[in-house]
């Protein structure tokens, strides 16, 4: 049935509702109005809604509804709860609103009678369900108040129900058998732990008083452990049959002697990709299978055979691929079959369910530990290696970096966690740093070193700039959302805001994941394809930029400033609607679990991970080069001279007052930091460079008053306010021809042309009266005060040179 | 007239504070000493100043690697930034030069 035949069906009634009845900018529109019959409109809309939602709640919450287990009594009892909590949330607030406002009494008498009989209706439904689930539950726990001996009863015949519905024969042939047997059993172990939960005076006295049902007391902890172990049983058996599958489905069926170079390479990438994955929880089916409490209740040794015979599947086809290999010459073969076959590849399907099993089974810190103690426990064993250790450890390097190149695929999909992107980027990198030491060290012969310098980067950038055509389809979506959005911005006036409000929506979205993945993405992709896409990037973002001024500033400031200005919940799962195909939506209901705009993190918070890791390449950036300059320049001019004693003293008072300071300030910053939600790291870094040339400056202004005479302007201060950095300003003094180079201000300098001048407000705060450094400071300031009103600067045509004019010159 | 010679300014910097014979590392570890602290208190002063919205604007022109973009973000925010980065750098040079003389 589609949704023009039924109104009422759950996810379009709840999608419509919404946007029709609660969002409180549709109300405001009657209640600014001046029109007094406006106010009449919406009273009788609101009674019209009101009906809306009884109607609604009889189509859904009927007599027919399927209440016939505990599970679905829940599952309605949680839906009738969500519009509860609408109701007396937005909807109540709104129309209290509304009603408030309105002076026809008749109407507001009537509509308050709608809204009480709605909000009761509302609690009858939830009542009646609760009794109903109440009941349901009562039919498995008919003893809830028994004596021990009834209690010891009821848990032998649940043990008894155990045996007979677990044991070792239950149909576990598929991983769907598996989840609904781990679906009863979670739901069996609940209902046996609220049962005991309410028989917990009886456990509490058969405890206390030490009567003779210790039996009942082991029955229990049997029960228990039984539990716990027909789980890990269960949860192990999906895990293996994934992989099971995963094998049989995307390597071993496709095997025929007819692959290309490039199908085999395919295959055996994937083939390591999911032996990483076994491998990964190799302890853990071996922990459970050598556990002799769990044999006495459960198969173990079907989790051995299982995990046997995959490692078998496995090899067997690892040998198949092998041979199909020696029939080609990988280094000549493959470039060739690269530009023949670029259709016939296919990555492993991964469904959703199978993407969040990966992703959330399978965790990034585990594959890091389990890369770093095989590498280390390699590396410890160089007396002992030999070729074909060498051989393995190669290979599961390459299974480690195949892995990390599709968890990048991964992330694409799930772009909410760009951390996993860009954690899986650095670790292949410092695998491939690592690989590259190895293979130095162990001098291996030049085809096994072509296989990992070569060919394995090389495969990790075929999958990164797979990544990158994913990318340009993100592209090519945008764009086309863009124009379909702009096309009905001019046909319509009303909603002119909403579009404007919806393209800016688009936009925010658009420029977060571009700057992620191109941030994470540069230095993998070759320039030519990087370059490429950052054209694509910013054309677009141009067409964001006119399709802005177009729109017209009048239809973004008409944007009503009140709470519907921020995109509520249901706003971001209606925008997504739009956006996303039907498959991807989830159930409206859902709608109040969506977190809150304000519990979303920010893009600080979100990006903040990665200062963390670019904080080492800040320290390289251009304030290290600076001190370094500095340095060796001074190093130049070093003459070896001893300190005269008042020196030394005067350097440790220096130094113990830097001490002082730097920890004291430290230590405010910090109690700062805790209280506040910026992240201090994206400041710093971005003040550091504008910071050492400003202070650097400073000081020769400081430094130079000594000597200068007191009426003539020194320093060209515009050259730094005009977004020259220091280091540059001071190049062009030993370079006074290359000034050219400077006709741009370069990046980093942290100093943008419209900063005001440098000024000495507090430099009447002379410290030393009638001193050598008051007549300094006094000098210090006039030059300083002077600076405020910088001269111009004039490239002298005839030498090239920068001199400064002073007022009366111009 | 020199514009500015930033490899003399230690030298002269040193000199002005009564230390005469400092090896170029002590010289480069004051500086980069007395940068740390001023640089921590220009970011006491301007915490209390910024915002979350303009720090996320900050982080997605900082992930553009444009510094440009950044300052002038900075500069939107805070209209005087300059004059409290020369106020800072000026007020904490006498504070050390006075410590220094004493």
């Amino acid at each position: 049935m589609n949704e023009e035949e039924n109104p009422y069906k759950e996810e379009s009634f709840h999608t419509s509702f919404y946007a029709k009845h609660v969002k409180k900018k549709n109300l405001d529109i009657g209640l600014n109005s001046e029109n007094p019959e406006k106010y009449e409109t919406t009273v009788e809309q609101l009674k019209t809604r009101l009906r809306d939602l009884r109607g609604y709640l009889d189509e859904n919450f009927k007599p027919s509804l399927d209440l016939s287990s505990v599970e679905k009594i829940q599952e309605a009892i949680e839906k009738v709860e969500k519009w509860q909590r609408l109701f007396n949330g937005d909807i109540t607030n709104n129309y209290k609103g509304v009603l408030e406002k309105t002076e026809n009494d008749s109407a507001k008498e009537e509509t308050t009678a709608d809204f009480e009989k709605t909000r009761q209706e509302l609690e009858f439904i939830k009542k009646e369900l609760e009794i109903k689930k109440e009941l349901e539950i009562k039919k498995y726990l008919a003893n809830n108040n028994c004596l021990p001996e009834e209690f010891k009863n009821c848990l032998e015949n649940l043990q008894k129900f155990l045996d007979e519905n677990f044991k070792p024969s239950l149909d576990l042939s598929n991983v769907e058998k598996i989840q609904e047997a781990l679906k009863k059993i979670q739901f069996w172990q609940q209902l046996f732990g609220n049962y005991l939960e309410n028989n917990k005076n009886i456990i509490d006295k058969i405890t206390n008083i030490e009567i003779t049902e210790s039996s009942l007391m082991s029955l229990k902890n049997r029960l228990e452990k039984e539990f716990e172990l027909i789980n890990k049983e269960l949860q192990l058996k999906k895990i293996l049959s994934f992989i099971e599958n995963d094998l049989s489905e995307h390597i071993i069926n496709k095997i025929n002697p007819n692959l290309t170079a490039k199908e085999i390479s395919t295959l055996i990438a994937n083939l390591d990709y999911i032996r990483v994955h076994l491998i990964s929880k190799e302890k853990e089916f071996l922990k459970f299978a050598d556990d002799s409490e769990a044999a006495n209740y459960k198969d173990t040794n079907g989790i051995r055979d299982l995990y046997q015979k995959i490692q078998d599947k496995m090899e067997q086809a690892d040998e198949q691929l092998v041979e199909l290999a020696e029939k080609f010459d990988f280094d000549k073969d493959e470039p060739e079959v690269v530009q023949k076959d670029e259709a016939v590849i296919q990555k492993p399907v991964m469904t959703p369910e199978k993407m969040l099993f990966y992703s959330s089974e399978y965790n990034i810190d585990e594959v890091e530990k389990y890369w770093k103690d095989k590498y280390n426990n390699f590396i410890s064993q160089k007396e002992i290696w030999d070729d074909s250790k060498k051989e393995t450890f190669l290979l599961q390097a390459k299974a480690l970096l195949e892995e990390l190149t599709s968890r990048l695929g991964e992330a694409e999909k799930y772009t909410k966690y760009p951390r996993i992107k860009y954690d899986s980027i650095e670790l292949a990198k410092n695998l491939v740093a690592q690989i590259t030491e190895v293979i130095t060290k162990l001098e291996i012969p030049e085809t096994t070193k072509d296989i990992v310098a070569t060919k394995t980067p090389s495969k990790y950038r075929t999958e990164i700039s797979e990544t990158t055509t994913r990318y340009n389809l993100f592209l090519e979506k945008t764009e086309k959302e863009l124009s379909e959005l702009s096309a009905k911005l001019n046909l319509s006036s009303t909603d002119k805001s909403e579009l404007v409000a919806k393209i800016k929506k688009l936009e925010d979205k658009f420029t977060y994941d571009s700057v992620i993945f191109l941030k994470a993405s540069e230095k993998f992709l070759n320039s030519t394809d990087f370059e490429k896409i950052n054209i694509a990037t910013k054309k677009l973002q141009e067409k964001f930029e006119q399709q802005k001024i177009q729109s017209g500033s009048d239809a973004i400031q008409s944007e009503p400033v009140s709470e519907s200005a921020t995109p509520s919940a249901q706003d971001i799962q209606d925008e997504f609607k739009t956006t996303l195909p039907t498959s991807t939506i989830e159930a409206p209901v859902k709608a109040t679990e969506v977190p809150s705009p304000s519990n979303v993190p920010t893009t600080t918070e979100v990006l903040t991970a990665t200062i963390k890791e670019k904080e080492p390449v800040l320290e390289t950036a251009p304030p290290s080069i600076i001190y370094q300059n500095i340095l060796t320049e001074l190093q130049k001019q070093e003459t070896q001279t001893e300190k005269p004693e008042v020196e030394t003293k005067k350097l440790n008072t220096l130094m113990s007052k830097l001490k002082i300071d730097k920890e004291k300030i430290k230590t405010t910053i910090e109690k700062k930091e805790k209280g506040s939600r910026l992240q201090l790291n994206w400041i710093r870094a971005i003040l550091s460079v504008s910071i050492i040339s400003g202070t650097l400056y400073v000081l020769s202004l400081w430094t130079e008053s000594e000597n200068v005479p007191q009426n003539v302007p020194e320093a060209d201060t515009t050259l730094v306010h005009k977004g020259y950095s220091a280091s540059a300003v001071a190049e062009v003094d030993s370079n006074p021809r290359g000034m050219e180079q400077y006709a741009n201000p370069p990046d980093n300098t942290g100093l943008s042309p419209e900063q005001p001048s440098i000024s000495l407000e507090n430099s009447h705060e002379i410290p030393l009266a009638g001193s050598p450094e008051e007549e300094k400071l006094r000098r210090l300031q006039e030059n300083l005060e002077k600076s405020n009103q910088p001269p111009p600067v004039k490239k002298d045509t005839t030498s090239n040179k920068i001199t400064n004019q002073g007022p009366e010159e111009i | 007239m020199a514009i500015l010679n930033l490899p003399e300014l230690p030298a002269q910097l040193f000199s002005f504070l009564g230390l005469n014979n400092l090896t170029p590392k002590e010289q480069v570890e004051i500086l980069k000493q007395i940068e740390e602290v001023i640089s921590n208190r220009l970011l006491e002063k301007l915490l209390d100043r910024l915002d979350l919205n303009t720090a996320d604007k900050l982080a997605t022109a900082f992930q553009k690697n444009d510094s440009l973009e950044m300052m002038e973000i900075l500069n939107k925010a805070i209209p005087d930034l300059q004059k409290i980065m020369n106020d800072e750098i000026t007020s904490y040079m006498k504070e050390l030069t006075a410590e220094v003389n004493k």
